[in-house]
């Protein structure tokens, strides 16, 4: 009796545990791993997606190429649809590792757009996404060269310049700098080349748009660095020297071991702000063919040297970033927490352009090697 | 007094309160809050911490005058029989309807995140049936299942802890802006979260230990969820930021998309189906709650019997409900006025009357 109702129960606990309305088959789903938006003159939708295709081969299932489809609508999801009706299986952006936008896209409010991959609880929100110096769909349809998928490729190329404090590195979600009116933010860019694509720099947005000036990757590092945002590593090339021969032995090449950064924001009244950036930087020398580090006294000089250099990049990097109206840096958050009251007054995005903003960057040489 | 209950230990009891309360509230608590005291929703949530405390303290200083009876059972003793069986149907009324609530909530969190093509019966049939078993024997058999489902807390924080590295503390400042009328909406609206701890009422007589020590318990426990909230409550706004947080109604489960690990992704997927344990404790309470008033006026039956019809019945009830966020936001309203009452107002009332009449209990019995 008491084996005919456990195996009873059993039988029902079968039935009932499989979950079978919600399983999803590999083998019915597309998996999109790279996509891109792109907007026509006319306001629709292009949406670009990269799909690896699994064959067998003698060493198991391999992904060596990939299906780039281009299709357009009015909402990117509309887009979505429409691909289904091209591509033999479902659609499925869960394994999204790049979103690429295309630079006419990223003029526009960006939100709008990437709307789909917050709202969708199956979509993936953790995947890179830059601004393409052209069009989504020229990046994404490269032939790259062999045994290699264009969404691994510009993932890997993304977090490897991450770790080398060339890109930022989103610890929170995109979506919080996005809707918050004291802080824009930066976005990797990326451009098309024959065979391969290319990190541009760094493109500023000024709330969700896309104001078409970018730092470049020679700016880019020293601005992370001013964002406290510091990677593994941090290398900043200077041109220390003027006249020297061989042309080569001008320069110097500095790893940033670590830095102290301390803002100061201070506010009289809504017209007179002025902040002050302050760095302080222990460097290892990783390169300098003028070989003169024996003495403090150099040392020393030297120290003094790039500091300066240093901060005239930095306020270089000030004034961009002033240009392009893009509070990157989050200054306006600053002022929302410590200055509330001159906040609700001010009208930031019209403000912030004229604020007295100053930076100034200190280095201390620690490391030379093993060498003078 | 149900002589067939076995006792639990103060163990025991402090791990009943603290899941019961943390349950399902967790969830949505920080977006709750902070609908009305956004950036200080975290203030909000221990000040309504701290009201809970007082209000066990009350629960207890009325239970300290019957110390063998459960609010059932000296309802009569104090107001007589005729307004005390009015009193019971609405406590019984009370407590399953936060079991429908429950409920719904249950089945429209699994729908939405992790099983949205599985019918809404079907996830319900197993939930229910799951609490059935456990609350149909004993409370100890109960409390000891609590203990096991205690583990997932811990892993929740350390989930949670994982994201203080990506906070930014600007998000809350200054502290105070949305002003104090706000900070107090929010704290009426966080108690809905807390809700839980009135399982004291009925509870109290039922655990082991000098009543002193009870108290302590209980409100150890109450602290820990006010801080573990409080907690939460900051991670959530301080990584997602105020202007984000109005957008996201589950913003526990949305910070956790943003994890992964190593060979672990969507991280919400995993956390959500561990978590349905804890969301298990919540009902299970409400229905031993809901069945020990049953069986308090049907004293012929069996409190079992009693439970698995007030089971059939929910179920039932719960199918004929639509899942949409209107219908929930109305009950999980009426809810909250209605706990004020029954939480606060009566064990008030009833101390009250209890002191004006000079009723007290006969002494405990250990």
């Amino acid at each position: 009796m008491k084996i005919l109702k456990v195996s009873f129960i059993s039988l029902i606990g079968v039935t009932l545990l499989t979950g079978c309305w919600d399983q999803h088959f590999l083998k019915d789903v597309k998996l999109v791993m790279g996509s891109g938006i792109d907007i026509t003159s006319d306001g629709k939708i292009v949406s670009t997606v990269s799909i690896p295709l699994f064959t067998t081969g003698p060493g198991g299932t391999e992904t060596t190429e990939s299906q780039v489809i281009t299709e357009s609508g009015d909402t990117p999801r509309d887009v979505r649809n429409k691909l289904n009706h091209k591509i033999a299986e479902q659609f499925d952006a869960s394994e999204l590792m790049v979103l690429m936008l295309g630079e006419e896209y990223a003029k526009q409010d960006i939100s709008a757009g990437i709307d789909v991959f917050y709202r969708d609880p199956k979509s993936s929100v953790r995947a890179n996404v830059g601004v393409v110096k052209g069009t989504a769909s020229e990046l994404l349809n490269i032939k790259l060269e062999k045994n290699k998928l264009m969404s691994e490729y510009l993932s890997s190329l993304i977090q490897s310049n991450q770790e080398s404090t060339s890109l930022p590195i989103q610890t929170r979600p995109l979506l919080s700098d996005m809707f918050d009116p004291g802080t824009d933010f930066v976005l990797p860019l990326i451009k098309p080349k024959e065979k391969e694509a290319q990190i541009m720099g760094l493109a500023m947005f000024s709330g969700n748009k896309y104001t078409g000036q970018y730092l470049t990757n020679k700016d880019s590092t020293l601005f992370l660095l001013m964002a406290d945002q510091k990677s593994k590593d941090a290398v900043i090339k200077l041109k220390v020297h003027k006249n020297k021969k061989p042309e080569l032995s001008n320069f110097i090449m500095l790893n940033v071991l670590n830095l102290k950064r301390d803002l100061k924001v201070r506010v009289k009244n809504p017209d007179e702000i002025s902040v002050e950036l302050k760095l302080d930087l222990n460097v290892e020398i990783m390169e300098y063919p003028e070989k003169q580090l024996y003495s403090k006294k150099n040392i020393d000089k030297l120290n003094k040297k790039v500091s300066s250099m240093l901060s005239n990049e930095a306020n270089n990097i000030i004034k961009k970033m002033q240009k392009a109206n893009s509070d990157c840096l989050g200054i306006g958050r600053h002022i929302n927490a410590f200055h509330h009251d001159t906040w609700e007054k001010l009208n930031w995005k019209k403000e912030y352009p004229n604020i007295d903003f100053n930076g100034i960057v200190k280095i201390k040489i620690t490391k030379h090697g093993i060498f003078n | 007094m149900n002589t067939k209950e076995k006792k639990i230990t103060q163990f025991q009891l402090f791990f009943l309160i603290f899941l019961t309360q943390i349950g399902i509230g967790v969830i949505s608590l920080p977006y709750e809050v902070f609908k009305d005291s956004e950036s200080d929703a975290w203030i909000s949530v221990i000040i309504a911490g701290f009201f809970v405390q007082i209000n066990i303290v009350l629960i207890w200083l009325l239970y300290r005058r019957f110390p063998s009876l459960t609010i059932f059972e000296m309802m009569s003793e104090v107001v007589g029989k005729h307004i005390a069986f009015i009193f019971k149907i609405a406590y019984i009324l009370f407590f399953s309807s936060v079991a429908i609530l429950l409920i719904l909530l249950f089945g429209r969190m699994t729908h939405i995140w992790i099983i949205p093509r599985t019918p809404n019966w079907i996830i319900l049939l197993i939930m229910i049936s799951l609490c059935v078993f456990c609350v149909k024997e004993n409370l100890t058999v109960m409390a000891r299942y609590y203990f096991v489902v205690s583990f997932s807390v811990i892993f929740f924080l350390i989930l949670i802890t994982s994201f203080v590295k990506g906070i930014n503390i600007l998000n809350i400042l200054p502290v105070g802006q949305t002003g104090f009328p706000s900070i107090i909406k929010g704290t009426a609206q966080s108690l809905l979260s807390f809700l839980g701890y009135e399982m004291l009422l009925v509870i109290f007589p039922y655990s082991l230990g000098k009543s002193v020590g009870k108290l302590k318990v209980a409100l150890l426990a109450n602290g820990i969820v006010t801080i573990i909230y409080a907690y939460i409550t900051f991670v959530c706004l301080t990584y997602l930021g105020p202007y984000v947080m109005k957008l996201i109604p589950e913003p526990i489960l949305f910070i956790l998309k943003f994890r992964s690990f190593q060979i672990i992704e969507r991280t919400d997927l995993l956390f959500l189906s561990v978590w349905i344990a804890t969301f298990g404790t919540s009902i299970m309470m409400y229905l031993y709650l809901t069945s020990n008033g049953l069986a308090n006026m049907f004293t012929k039956t069996n409190r079992s019997t009693l439970l698995f019809c007030t089971a059939t019945l929910l179920y039932i009830l719960v199918l004929f409900i639509p899942t949409n966020d209107n219908v929930i936001n109305l009950i999980s309203n009426y809810i909250k006025f209605a706990s004020y009452f029954f939480i606060f107002g009566l064990p008030c009332i009833l101390l009250f009357v209890s002191i004006l009449r000079g009723k007290k209990g006969s002494p405990e019995t250990v």
